[in-house]
């Protein structure tokens, strides 16, 4: 079985729920959130999610955010966005960097998959992901786009296995 | 808060651990029929700080302004053991604590434990999960798991929260993920108010802090196979 079972590591965090600034001066120092507490609120688990935080900003860029009337990614993109990336593995995201998820003048995100000199190159729009690959050994694959049915195809999960397989 | 208070402690206090710092938006999605959804993008809601290790993330400060509360946590991309963990951590909330005066209302201890299994048609629970007290016997017959367990509990006479969930989703390539997030959390009793930065000095704090952390250890011996166990070095 320890050849099918892979970990990678404990992420421990410390959390800590404050209330709002307060002046020690004053008399009137009890804070308002211990009046009610639901305790079970202090329980939420938070994840340290860089790429989901990447996509928030992407989705809050301005209108015409190039000078040349690009269009911001929608609710639709962003969300098949974040679909997409809770099926990639952690291991698979590490050739992801936060930086290498990008928008384009179309509205679509462009999230480029890289090892080495190797890259898988994933556009995802409203409801359609397309890919393209760059492998160093010239062998490549593409599809202009599929669509997103909460599954992501087989071509672009064997372009996605075939990067870990790929030499630096 | 005010995320560019903070801000400045990367070219102070914290310049040695942290390189980068990030304001925060929060996106709230209005749930309705797609065609009438929107997206609310509130700017400035708190901030993200990132310390880098060979260029790769290893730690992070989130810091979040949420309804009637601000939240901080302090996380290890890259652990390498509890105590080097535990010190680095309220070293750096010390030094946030010092920026804003605030009361501390809870404060927790949080694993995130993730697995993928690499051959997603031969899944079998039983190889992962040992029968336990905290799941069900039903996880045994089942290929995808979202599970919480959400419990008070006490420890010297102290009341806390112990709250384990397990969750195995499908990825790309038949393979499966198994995540398993425990956590701890003491929650400030009313009579015993006290700002953010005295907590950090109390000895009760670091001692349920290693009380958090080896009930930690318990729970995952107690749920996952002897196998697994070893694997990830738990015994």
């Amino acid at each position: 079985m320890s050849n099918i079972l892979a970990y990678f590591g404990a992420i421990p965090s410390m959390m800590m729920p404050l209330n709002a600034p307060v002046d020690i001066s004053s008399n009137d120092v009890m804070p308002s959130a211990y009046q009610s507490v639901d305790v079970f609120a202090y329980t939420s688990p938070v994840v340290y999610d860089a790429l989901s935080q990447r996509l928030s900003a992407l989705v809050n860029l301005p209108q015409d955010w190039d000078g040349y009337g690009a269009s911001v990614p929608d609710i639709a993109t962003y969300t098949t966005a974040i679909a997409f990336l809770k099926k990639i593995d952690q291991k698979t995201l590490s050739y992801l960097d936060e930086d290498d998820i990008v928008p384009t003048p179309y509205g679509t995100i462009v999230l480029d998959f890289s090892n080495g000199e190797n890259l898988v190159s994933v556009e995802i729009g409203e409801n359609k992901i397309g890919f393209f690959t760059e492998f160093s050994d010239g062998s490549n694959s593409e599809s202009d786009g599929e669509d997103w049915r909460d599954v992501v195809s087989e071509n672009l999960s064997g372009a996605l296995k075939r990067l870990d397989s790929c030499q630096k | 808060m005010r995320p560019d208070g903070y801000q400045k402690l990367l070219s102070g206090a914290l310049k040695d651990r942290y390189q980068q710092f990030s304001p925060a938006n929060q996106v709230q999605m209005k749930i309705g029929p797609i065609i009438n959804a929107e997206l609310k993008v509130t700017n400035n809601t708190g901030f993200k700080m990132v310390g880098f290790d060979a260029g790769k993330t290893s730690k992070a400060i989130l810091a979040q302004n949420e309804y009637n509360r601000f939240f901080f946590s302090f996380h290890s991309l890259k652990y390498e053991g509890w105590t080097k963990f535990i010190d680095g951590v309220v070293s750096d909330a010390k030094i946030i604590s010092e920026v804003e005066s605030k009361f501390i209302l809870a404060y927790s201890l949080q694993y995130l434990d993730e697995f993928v299994w690499e051959d997603g048609n031969g899944y079998d629970a039983g190889l992962i999960f040992r029968e336990s007290k905290y799941l069900p016997k039903d996880i045994f017959g089942s290929t995808i798991l979202d599970y919480a367990l959400n419990l008070d509990k006490t420890h010297n006479k102290r009341t806390y929260l112990d709250r384990i969930s397990v969750n195995v989703s499908d990825l790309i390539n038949s393979n499966k993920l198994i995540t398993i997030i425990h956590s701890i959390t003491f929650v400030i009793p009313e009579s015993e108010v006290l700002l953010f930065d005295s907590l950090l000095d109390l000895p009760a704090f670091r001692e349920n802090m290693d009380y958090a952390h080896k009930m930690n250890k318990e729970t995952l011996e107690a749920i996952l196979a002897e196998d697994v166990c070893k694997k990830i070095n738990l015994i």
